[in-house]
C-alpha cells in the first residue's frame, strides 16, 4: 500500500431517488477499484454526463461518504485525517468559477482566510500579501489585479485561475479538478491545461482531472480511467487507451470528439431510433452500455463483465474474454 | 411538408448591413455603452448553414439576439439593418423598425443555450407544445406532435413528463422540436450544445444538420468551439470584439486561415494524437466598453503595425485566395 498515493478499494455510492412508494436505488459509483501510484501524474476520469465521475471526485474530496468500500490516501484511510490536515493535502477546483466565489465578498477575502485559518502568517500583514502575490503569479495574475475587487469584476477565465491559485496556496499534494476547463474559451483552456502540466513537473503535483473531453484528456493525462454509469470500464496509460480504445464505449467517446481536420465519416455507432432515459441504463443488469453497443450480445444484458487485463490496460467488456 | 412551402423556402434571403448594437450600462454613476456588435455585414441566401464563431464576450450572443429581433430597452440597435425576405413577406430590424416579431416561431425561430431554463418547470411537456400551438393559431394535434417528436428521436411518452425528468440532451431535443414545430425557414441556434457532453453534443449536432438538410432551412449557428464547425457549416464568420474579422466558406478558412486571430483560434484546438504544447493567445480579451482604437485585435496581434492602432480595417474581399473570403486585416491590403 505504501507505494501508492491514492487507493480506492471497491468504492460504491448509492443514491436513492423517488418517494416512499417508488424508491429507486441509483449506483452513482459502483465497485470502483483504482490506484494512483507515487509518481507525479495527471490521472484523468473521463465519461459522459451521468457517468459518476463527479460523485467519485466528491468521494475523493471527502464531500460524499461512500456507501461501501474505502479510500486511502498516502497509506491512511481518508476518514482518519483531521480536516485541517486533509485540506492541506487535497484541494478542489470546480467547474463553474462563478459559483466558486461568493458574489457579495471580495475575492481577496478567500485568499486572506486561507492564510488566516491555516495560520500561515498574520492575516493583515504585508507578509500575507506577499504570499498571495506568489500564489497569484503561478497563474499569471498579480495582487494589483485582484485587490479590492468583487466577483463580477473578473472574467470567467480570471476567476478560474483565481480558484486554482487559491487551491495552490496550501501547497497541496493532490488537486481534484472537476471539469476545470469546460467553461473556458479555447485560449484560456490551453493556458489552464499548460498550467497543470507545469505544476506536475515543477511542483510534483498530482492532478485528478475530470472531463468529458477526450482531446484535452489526451493533451495532459498520464493515466486515464473511463467511467460508464458508475463503473470504470477501461483504465490504463492515457496514450494507449486513447489511441487504441478497447471498450466500445471508449471508442464512442473518442469518435464523438470533434476534430476540425478530419471529416467525420460513417459512424460505427448508429443513433437509436428513440432516445433512452438514463434511468433505463442504470437499471440494466449487465453491462450498462449494452443498450447502445453495436456488439451487444445476450450475455452483455445479463451479466456485468469481469475485469480483463490486456498488457497494462484494464477492460471490462465481454468482447475480451 | 407541402410543396408550396418548399418553394418559398428556397428564396429565403437574410441580409445584415453595417449592423451596430450597443448595450447601455451604468458604471460608477456614468452611463456607458458596451459596443457589442460593430459594423456587422453578411448575407445568406437559400438553404445555407452559417456558423458564427468567437470567444466569450465577443458579442456573438448579442448578434444572435439582434438577428432574432430580440431587442429591449437595454440593448438598442444604433445603426445598420437586417432584412429577411421569405419570398412572400419581408421583415426588418433596424433602429427605427422591428417587424420581425410577427414572424417568430412561424418563419424564424431560436434555439437557446440553456434548455432547462427555456422550458417551464411546472408544466408538462404536452402543455408546453399546446401553448405554442394555441398562441400561434395552429390547431394542436397530438398525433402530429408525436410524429414530430419522432423526427428528433424522442419517445412519445415524454409528453406526459415534466422537463426536469429528462436528461440535458433530451431537453435540448425538446427545445429543438418546439423550434421546428411550425416549420420555420430560418433557425438561429445560440450555443445549443455547450452544456452537453461530447456524445450528446455529437448527436444533437447531427440532428440539427439533418433538419437543415431535410427542411432546406437556413441555419445560423453560434458557437465558441471552432472544432464543431467543419462537419456542419457551409460558411463561417469569425467574430472578435464585436466585429466580424473573417468570413468565408468553412473549407477555405480551415485550409487557409487569413486573419491572425483565426490562426490563433485554430492552433489552440487540442486533438487526440497530438501532444505538442499549444500556446494560448497572448493578452486578454477586449473590453467592449472601451475598445482599443483601430483594429480591436491589435494589442494582442504579433503582426501589429502602426496603421492597425489607428484605423479599423473593413471586411474586404481577399483577392489572393481563389475562394470568396473576406478578411478585416491590414496585412491583406
Amino acid at each position: 500500500m505504501d507505494d501508492s498515493l491514492l487507493t480506492l478499494n471497491r468504492v460504491t455510492k448509492i443514491f436513492q431517488i423517488g418517494t416512499f412508494l417508488s424508491k429507486v436505488k441509483i449506483y452513482a459509483v459502483r465497485d470502483v477499484t483504482l490506484t494512483i501510484e507515487k509518481k507525479p501524474m495527471v490521472f484523468t476520469l473521463v465519461g459522459e454526463s451521468g457517468s459518476g465521475k463527479t460523485t467519485l471526485a466528491n468521494v475523493l474530496l471527502r464531500v460524499v461518504a461512500p456507501t461501501e468500500g474505502s479510500v486511502s490516501f498516502l497509506g491512511r484511510k481518508i476518514e482518519s485525517y483531521k480536516k485541517s490536515e486533509f485540506i492541506r493535502l487535497v484541494q478542489p477546483v470546480f467547474q463553474n468559477p462563478y459559483e466558486t466565489f461568493n458574489p457579495l465578498k471580495k475575492v481577496e477575502l478567500y485568499f486572506r482566510s486561507v492564510i488566516n485559518k491555516l495560520s500561515i502568517v498574520n492575516h493583515n500583514g504585508h507578509a500575507a500579501e506577499k504570499i498571495i502575490d506568489q500564489a497569484l503569479s503561478s497563474v499569471a495574475l498579480t495582487w494589483e489585479e485582484v485587490r479590492g475587487k468583487y466577483l463580477h469584476e473578473f472574467s470567467g477565465g480570471q476567476l478560474q485561475r483565481l480558484s486554482i491559485a487559491r487551491a495552490l496556496m496550501v501547497n497541496p499534494t493532490l488537486l481534484v479538478a472537476d471539469e476545470p476547463v469546460s467553461m473556458l474559451d479555447a485560449s484560456l483552456r490551453v493556458f489552464v491545461l499548460n498550467l497543470f502540466r507545469k505544476l506536475k513537473e515543477e511542483k510534483q503535483l498530482y492532478v485528478v482531472y475530470i472531463t468529458h473531453d477526450l482531446a484535452t484528456a489526451y493533451y495532459i493525462s498520464d493515466r486515464i480511467a473511463v467511467m460508464l454509469r458508475g463503473s470504470v470500464v477501461e483504465m490504463g496509460p492515457a496514450e494507449k487507451v486513447l489511441l487504441n480504445p478497447l471498450h466500445p464505449y471508449t471508442a464512442l467517446l473518442k469518435e464523438s470528439v470533434p476534430n476540425p481536420y478530419k471529416k467525420q465519416g460513417e459512424s460505427r455507432f448508429e443513433e437509436r431510433e428513440e432516445q433512452i432515459l438514463e434511468i433505463e441504463e442504470y437499471a440494466g443488469e449487465g453491462c450498462k452500455f449494452a443498450l447502445r453497443c453495436p456488439h451487444a450480445k445476450e450475455i452483455c444484458r445479463r451479466e456485468i463483465p469481469a475485469d480483463v487485463f490486456l498488457d497494462d490496460v484494464l477492460v471490462k467488456c465481454w468482447l475480451y474474454k | 411538408m407541402s410543396k408550396t412551402s418548399l418553394d418559398l423556402q428556397t428564396t429565403v434571403h437574410v441580409e445584415a448591413s453595417n449592423l451596430k448594437a450597443y448595450y447601455l450600462t451604468e458604471q460608477q454613476g456614468v452611463m456607458k455603452e458596451v459596443k457589442a456588435v460593430e459594423d456587422v455585414s453578411f448575407d445568406i441566401e437559400g438553404s445555407k448553414f452559417l456558423a458564427i464563431v468567437g470567444e466569450s464576450g465577443c458579442g456573438k450572443t448579442t448578434l444572435a439576439k439582434v438577428l432574432y429581433g430580440f431587442v429591449n430597452s437595454n440593448l438598442s440597435i444604433i445603426g445598420g439593418r437586417i432584412c429577411y425576405s421569405f419570398g412572400d413577406a419581408q421583415y426588418e430590424v433596424s433602429p427605427t423598425a422591428n417587424t420581425l416579431k410577427d414572424a417568430w416561431w412561424k418563419k424564424i425561430s431560436y434555439v437557446p443555450q440553456g434548455s432547462l431554463s427555456a422550458l417551464n418547470p411546472v408544466r408538462k411537456l404536452k402543455d408546453i407544445f399546446l401553448d405554442l400551438a394555441n398562441s400561434h393559431g395552429v390547431p394542436f394535434q397530438e398525433e402530429k406532435v408525436k410524429n414530430h417528436l419522432k423526427m428528433v428521436k424522442l419517445p412519445p411518452y415524454i409528453l406526459r413528463m415534466y422537463p426536469f425528468e429528462l436528461s440535458g440532451g433530451m431537453r435540448q431535443r425538446v427545445v429543438i422540436a418546439l423550434a421546428t414545430l411550425l416549420h420555420p425557414s430560418v433557425i438561429i441556434a445560440d450555443e445549443p450544445t455547450s452544456a452537453l457532453d461530447v456524445v450528446t453534443q455529437r448527436d444533437i449536432l447531427r440532428l440539427l444538420k439533418s433538419i437543415q438538410v431535410d427542411a432546406k432551412s437556413t441555419f445560423i449557428f453560434i458557437t465558441h468551439d471552432i472544432s464543431l464547425v467543419p462537419d456542419l457549416a457551409d460558411f463561417m464568420a469569425i467574430m472578435y470584439g464585436g466585429c466580424i474579422v473573417e468570413y468565408g466558406p468553412t473549407e477555405a478558412i480551415f485550409s487557409r486561415p487569413l486573419h491572425p486571430y483565426t490562426k490563433f483560434l485554430l492552433s489552440t484546438v487540442p486533438t487526440i494524437g497530438d501532444k505538442t504544447e499549444k500556446q494560448p493567445i497572448p493578452g486578454s480579451p477586449v473590453n467592449l466598453i472601451d475598445p482599443p482604437p483601430g483594429c480591436r485585435f491589435h494589442p494582442r496581434c504579433p503582426y501589429g503595425e502602426k496603421i492597425c492602432a489607428e484605423q479599423r480595417p473593413g471586411l474586404v474581399e481577399n483577392k489572393a485566395n481563389s475562394w470568396e473570403c473576406r478578411v478585416a486585416c491590414w496585412l491583406y491590403r
